[in-house]
């Protein structure tokens, strides 16, 4: 399953290197026999499925999700949050003017997220030793905090959109070692506004937590299935449950699901299943959508109008029309890619364009259509290098593209700037080490990149500006952790390992980099200065 | 008045100077009426340089004298009573005032008790006290500021009951005593006391240009405003965790001279690779009412790859960085992002390091050089810092010597290009040229020779012994004189009739503090004048 963390429009995206590595760490020997357009290779028309698997060469590794949220640091509107489990302490860092504020949370403060506040700087973390919470709300200058108990193990968050409820669970992937009759069904429901806090169960490990639109139901994503929970009666409770299992060799493993903005069905691809599963979340009733192959991707708009689903073994591209399809389960536009293998796709957040490519073949070349045409036209973007991961800009105008290098001499890894709206060439940069994280600004107008991971020097940060594609690479001091942008500052961070806390700072009105070390240090300096 | 007498019969005491004195002049000091001062010893005689005249403090007999020499190499012997309870004393940088503090009577009994004072005492255009200060408790270290114009009076060691360490009494020099000067300082202590004290040049910080006074403490740095003294100092503790780091030294940057905005200050930590630096920024609007000062203090963690021997900020090729010298490798730190680059000098491993751009001028992108030295090499390193930023290797510029250097004495005056440099394994001195980069061996018969040069940076004295001799730095000419008694100390100083004097102060032994006063710019025992028993003129 794809999710999206918008941090008040900044759209900050992690790029899993390892699983990248080893997804991609096929020999040019598996590439053997793709053509241009690689195995398998398709004749079709560009609106009806006709497409015939025509070599016997073995199918292509499956595609790579490799646009997950990345939590820590946070951004809120005008300011980044860094926990020091140590200290006990979180630092919050002002985007526009540096300054570095320190406040104390509980024991072994560790897992942060934003909470959406339209007046308001809000944060909350998890302190994992004393089980609790702190929340946290900066305003003009003073910090006021809030603690709330919450479950042992809790190790993630998920914020509702309107700000009012934050729940704790524990996601058993992050845990070494895990027994397998520990089930982490514990979620904790924060109520921000009557600040309580109510302990629910849930089905047996999540793997996420998501809200609808007007945060009254939470969705648990769990092995056993979705679990529903009211959030819009006198206390939150367990609704329902609805087992997405179709047949006893189900792998949960295997499943991506879909939540519908508005809460009201659940999309559930399967690996190499040509079904998607539609559900009712409120019925549990579910239909199946076929479609001619194994479906490789599929992402739901933000918006919930359409779904996207890539058949990449036919070349087609299905979509889903989301207010009829669970009526009208075979109702679904084929878009048939000819010229090229597409596999995955990628959807910006207020945009009908979807963006495809395929990871698994080394494929030089984008594929862009626009959903909200009732017969899209594919358009080709040749690239220069096999396209790893895309990630578009919120209205769709660019894309920022991360390659495979195979071949250079030079080059460990590479992006292009992709120009979609305009027909202009997209423009290459050959990096020295991978990316790890990509942020873009909500405007469109920046993109910023942490280049470089364990083991994995240099270590730099690239700012690219758009439209003009003008690209700047600075050096940083250590190891990256994430990227990210604070709105209100108009401004861009890229977080790195350090011992005291190290974060790089680029604002974006004058390009300007300034780096901090050392969070608590800096705000132990004594003036004097009166309260 | 009873002055505290000493015992201690392996020291030389009055007594036994004027006896053997006595024996030279045909005088008998046995059946004097004498103070007890007659029996303390003369160990504890300081000798300190001015402009005009050789200073001794000798805190038994609670004395200052001055010896000027006049245009015939005699000496204007000028004696003055010093407060009770000497502490210490030193000389201004510049010559013009010597500095003597003292404690007064330690615990006052009477009203009528000297209370502790720091006295000053000028010797141009004649020997003569200058302004005194009283201050409000004993005070036993000075620290003087390098351009002359503070004195900064600090607790060392137990002298009352109670004493707070971090209170100091910074005083203008330039002002006589008042209200506010001198003006006490009581630094905000986090258990920490000053170790050591920096006076920057004057820095043009948020508010406009003023100087600060940097103190280390064992556990941090504390930065006061010299131009509002009366405000609270900033404290800037170096462990953001459980661990104390020390201080080990500091470098400051002005930056830009047309901005206000960009000086810092480098913190040295001991046995870490981490330097902390400062930007000296102005506060921000919404805290600027709260603070105190027109500037903060924003500290900054930076890693240099490894424990500095020397740091200093450099202007380069890719703009202002902080040098960090390593030994064989010195490493760049861009201060605004943290971003370090190693750069190899070769197999040559250097301790110290001295920017000397000013004498030997800036690279063609305003980069500044600096000259590298180690108490383990016989090699000076000269690097230029053009070219260097994103470099893995600079060459160094080496000047080979027969042996390592264990001194460099900086040549002011007309010759600020020379460099005197004592060895550490043999009895050789070097000139240095910094223009030319050649250093001219100077081989002495003696080893621990003493170097001296003088404030026009005409001349260089070096002793050892009886032996002086004069070193023309323009020519490097030494001209050798053999005095008659050995030497303690030598100054060079200017006569009442401008020309320059040498004067010779040599073991008090059996003779007391003397002194051999030489024309300078020709040194000749036939025209010296000897004095002996300097320290006995002026006692009764």
């Amino acid at each position: 399953m794809r999710m999206r963390l918008d941090l008040l429009g900044a759209l900050a995206v992690y790029c899993a290197l390892l699983g990248c590595s080893s997804a991609e760490s096929a020999t040019m020997s598996d590439y053997d026999g793709a053509g241009a357009s690689g195995p398998g290779t398709t004749t079709s028309s560009t609106t009806t499925t006709t497409s015939t698997t025509t070599t016997t060469t073995p199918p292509p590794p499956p595609e790579q999700e490799l646009e997950s949220s990345f939590g820590a640091p946070v951004a809120t509107g005008n300011y980044v949050w860094v926990a020091n489990p140590d200290s006990g302490r979180v630092a919050y860092i002002d985007g526009a003017s540096l300054q570095i504020q320190i406040v104390d949370a509980g024991h072994r403060p560790t897992y942060l997220a934003a909470v959406p506040d339209s007046n308001e700087d809000v944060a909350i973390v998890l302190n994992t030793a004393s089980s609790d919470a702190t929340l946290l709300r900066a305003k003009e200058g003073s910090l006021a905090s809030l603690t709330l108990p919450v479950h042992d193990t809790a190790n993630g968050w998920a914020v509702s959109p309107n700000g009012r409820w934050a729940t704790a669970w524990t996601d058993a992937r992050e845990l070494d070692d895990a027994d397998p009759l520990d089930g982490f069904q514990d979620v904790t429901l924060l109520d921000l506004v009557k600040e309580t806090s109510t302990q629910l169960s849930v089905g047996y490990r999540p793997s996420a937590l998501q809200y609808d639109e007007t945060s009254s139901r939470l969705f648990a994503i769990t092995e056993d299935g979705i679990t529903v929970l009211a959030l819009d009666q006198s206390e939150p409770a367990v609704l329902s449950h609805i087992m997405l299992a179709t047949t006893p060799q189900d792998d949960p493993n295997t499943r991506d699901v879909s939540i519908t903005p508005d809460g009201a069905l659940a999309l559930v691809r399967r690996d190499n299943q040509a079904s998607i599963g539609v559900f009712s979340l409120e019925s549990g009733q579910y239909v199946d959508v076929v479609l001619s192959g194994p479906v490789t991707d599929l992402d739901l708009s933000p918006s919930g109008t359409v779904a996207v689903a890539v058949v990449r073994e036919a070349g087609e591209v299905a979509l889903l029309d989301m207010s009829t399809i669970f009526e009208a389960p075979t109702e679904v536009t084929t878009v048939t890619i000819s010229d090229v293998t597409v596999g995955s796709v990628s959807l910006p957040t207020d945009s009908p364009s979807a963006f495809l490519y395929t990871n698994a073949l080394p494929i030089s070349a984008l594929t862009v259509i626009d959903t909200s045409l009732p017969s899209p036209t594919p358009r080709l973007i040749n690239l220069h290098a096999p396209v790893k991961s895309v990630f578009p800009t919120a209205f769709g105008k660019h894309a920022v593209v991360l390659h495979n290098v195979v071949d250079s001499g030079s080059y460990s890894s590479a992006m292009s700037l992709v120009p979609v709206a305009a027909q202009l060439p997209s423009k290459i940069q050959g990096l020295n080490s991978q990316p790890t994280s990509v942020a873009l600004a909500p405007t469109g107008e920046r993109a910023l990149l942490a280049i470089g991971g364990k083991n994995d020097p240099p270590y730099q940060m690239l700012v690219a500006q758009l439209p003009s594609l003008k690209v700047d690479l600075h050096t940083l001091a250590s190891e990256p952790i994430s990227a990210g942008i604070v709105v209100g500052a108009n401004s861009g961070f890229v977080a790195q390992k350090h011992p005291e806390g190290r974060i790089t700072f680029v604002d974006f009105d004058d390009n300007q980099i300034r780096t901090l070390t050392g969070f608590e240090l800096a705000t132990q300096v004594v003036n004097g200065s009166t309260p | 008045m009873t002055k505290p007498t000493n015992t201690t019969t392996t020291r030389t005491t009055r007594t036994a100077a004027v006896a053997a004195v006595a024996l030279i002049a045909g005088l008998n000091a046995a059946g004097c009426e004498r103070d007890a001062v007659w029996e303390s010893e003369l160990d504890q005689a300081i000798a300190l340089g001015l402009d005009r005249a050789a200073a001794i403090v000798d805190p038994q007999a609670e004395r200052v004298l001055l010896l000027a020499p006049k245009a015939d190499l005699t000496l204007e012997q000028q004696g003055f009573e010093i407060n009770d309870g000497f502490a210490t004393a030193s000389a201004t940088p510049n010559g013009a005032r010597l500095l003597v503090l003292s404690h007064g009577v330690v615990p006052r009994q009477r009203a009528t008790d000297p209370g502790p004072r720091l006295e000053t005492f000028m010797a141009n255009p004649a020997p003569a006290r200058g302004y005194a200060y009283a201050l409000a408790d004993p005070l036993s270290g000075i620290a003087v500021d390098p351009l002359s114009r503070y004195a900064v009076l600090h607790p060392k060691g137990e002298t009352t009951f109670l004493q707070n360490p971090n209170e100091l009494a910074v005083v203008d020099l330039t002002r006589g005593a008042g209200e506010t000067n001198p003006t006490y300082v009581t630094l905000r202590s986090f258990g920490g006391t000053p170790q050591s004290f920096t006076f920057t040049d004057t820095l043009s910080l948020p508010g406009g240009e003023r100087r600060l006074l940097v103190v280390q403490t064992d556990r941090d740095v504390a930065l006061v405003d010299f131009s509002a003294l009366t405000l609270p100092d900033i404290t800037i503790p170096l462990s953001g965790g459980s661990s104390t780091l020390v201080p080990g030294g500091v470098a400051v940057s002005d930056g830009s001279p047309d901005s206000d905005d960009d000086a810092r200050i480098a913190i040295r930590v001991q046995g870490e690779a981490n330097v902390i630096v400062v930007d000296l920024k102005a506060p921000l609007p919404d805290t600027v009412e709260q603070t105190p000062q027109s500037f903060q203090a924003i500290p900054n963690v930076v890693y240099v790859n490894g424990v500095p021997r020397d740091i200093a900020f450099v202007n380069t090729d890719g703009g202002l960085r902080l040098a960090a010298l390593l030994g064989s490798t010195l490493t760049l730190v861009d201060p605004a992002t943290g971003v370090a680059t190693e750069i190899v000098l070769g197999s040559t491993s250097f301790e110290h390091m001295s920017i000397v751009t000013d004498v030997v001028g800036a690279g063609v992108d305003g980069s500044d050089v600096a000259m590298l030295w180690s108490s383990a090499s016989a090699k000076i390193g000269f690097l230029a810092f053009g070219s260097t930023v994103g470099k893995p290797y600079k060459s160094v510029e080496l000047l080979s010597l027969p042996s390592p250097v264990r001194r460099v004495d900086d040549v002011a005056g007309a010759n600020p290009h020379l460099r005197i440099l004592s060895s550490t394994t043999s009895n050789n001195l070097f000139v240095l040229d910094l223009l030319t980069r050649t250093a001219a061996p100077l081989v002495a018969t003696q080893t621990d020779t003493q170097v001296l040069t003088s404030r026009d940076g005409l001349r260089g004295w070096l002793s050892q012994g009886r032996a002086l001799a004069r070193l023309d730095l323009g020519s490097v000419h030494p001209q050798n004189l053999l005095l008659s008694r050995n030497i303690t100390r030598v100054f060079d100083l200017q006569r009442s009739n401008g020309n320059p004097a040498v004067l010779a102060l040599h073991t008090h032994g059996a003779f007391a503090h003397g002194a051999t006063v030489l024309d300078a710019n020709n040194p000749t025992l036939a025209g010296a004048v000897e004095y002996a028993g300097l320290l006995l003129g002026e006692l009764k």
